[in-house]
């Protein structure tokens, strides 16, 4: 009876944990979905050439076509004309196709899904997203930091895929002891409070006076 | 609104590399060929096919650029009608107060953004520096975020709370070195 207990204990206990393990799962997706660069000043630039240029070249080709000898476009048969007499190994003909290729591959890049618009918070409403920007983040590390005594400057790098936050800590002593223990303590506590999504691992590197 | 842009660059990059190949292959040949003359004097259907595709890419461009502004539009004035619109103002009333009454909480700005068909809560929360988001955070979202969906009647409102930091400026720090 009492291992019939225990079992279905097990199994409701695994179930809310599916079942949390799930909604954490579906909150990490939207938080993700969400909080990716929109790029919508690209798309909005890239959308209005588009229509211009390929507008342009099809009102032009259909008055070519109609045979009406007009050129709707400003500028259009002048530059048609002088398209018959440049070779393809013109430095101007050479670096438009650069720059083409520089454009498109811009474009390309901006495709990209990208890092996310600042640090995703944890949660676990599949309909909820939280985020801190970058920038606040490392304020808030170094305002940690900077409570431990006898830390006079801290700079806080990140955070870097792979590397983390970076704590650059100086003291005022001479003898540095365990301060570099108390500055991680310090930051690490300041960064569960803040409950990033994937904690960044901290490095602490500490400079102390020297004369 | 990714793969139109993949797609522009991809054809800009090709054209463009294409470019600098028959550079390389025949440098002297002239842009406009005039065996494309030619050939477009004896095909009839050259030039309107031509501008027939330009005419599409062209509409493909004007349907990305209205999507494109309608979001940018959506973004400041909501799609959504009177009626949400006056639920969604009491309730932002509402969830500002209760946002404020957390600990550490300085300012809640709260915007309704999209359509009624996708819409989007964004909560911009000011806290002090040292405040602990992850309680604030829960505490929203178990609480002020679920009864602002409930207020608005859209149960499954996509909801992003972006957090600002604010700190006091640092009293400057006591020159002990000489004493140390």
């Amino acid at each position: 009876m009492l291992t019939g207990v225990t079992m279905a204990g097990s199994l409701v206990g695994d179930r809310i944990g599916g079942t949390r393990g799930d909604a954490e799962r579906r909150a990490r997706r939207f938080a993700t979905r969400e909080l990716r660069p929109r790029r919508t000043m690209v798309a909005l630039t890239t959308a209005l050439g588009v229509t211009g240029i390929a507008g342009a070249a099809a009102v032009e080709l259909l008055a070519v076509a109609l045979g009406t000898g007009l050129h709707p476009v400003p500028g259009a048969e002048e530059n048609l004309s002088r398209l018959r007499t440049l070779p393809w190994g013109d430095p101007r003909v050479r670096a438009a196709a650069g720059g083409m290729v520089l454009a498109g591959l811009v474009l390309l890049a901006a495709a990209l899904p990208g890092r996310t618009r600042g640090v995703p918070l944890a949660g676990a409403d599949p309909c909820l997203a939280g985020v801190l920007r970058r920038r606040d983040l490392r304020r808030t590390l170094a305002d940690a930091a900077r409570g431990v005594p006898g830390i006079v400057r801290v700079r806080v790098w990140g955070p870097w895929p792979g590397v983390g936050m970076v704590v650059v800590a100086s003291t005022r002593f001479r003898n540095r002891a365990n301060i570099a223990e108390l500055v991680r303590g310090a930051v690490e506590v300041r960064l569960r409070r803040a409950a990033p999504l994937v904690p960044p691992p901290v490095t602490v590197r500490l400079t102390c006076r020297r004369d | 609104m990714r793969i139109p842009l993949a797609a522009t660059g991809a054809v800009l990059a090709g054209c463009g590399l294409l470019a600098l190949r028959l550079g390389d292959a025949d440098p002297a040949r002239p842009v406009r060929d005039p065996a494309l003359d030619r050939f477009a004097a004896v095909h009839g259907w050259f030039l309107p096919a031509l501008a027939g595709l330009a005419e599409i890419v062209a509409f493909a461009g004007t349907l990305w650029l209205m999507v494109q502004l309608r979001t940018l539009v959506e973004r400041w004035r909501p799609d959504v009608d009177r009626a949400t619109r006056v639920r969604a103002r009491a309730g932002a009333l509402r969830l500002r107060q209760e946002a404020r009454a957390l600990a550490g909480v300085r300012d809640v700005r709260v915007r309704l953004t999209g359509s009624l068909d996708r819409p989007r809560l964004i909560v911009t929360v000011v806290c002090a520096g040292d405040t602990d988001l992850g309680e604030v955070y829960g505490a929203l979202g178990a609480g002020a975020l679920t009864r602002y969906r409930g207020t608005v009647e859209l149960p499954d409102l996509p909801v992003v709370v972006r957090f600002r930091l604010v700190f006091r400026s640092a009293a400057p720090e006591p020159d002990v070195t000489a004493a140390v």
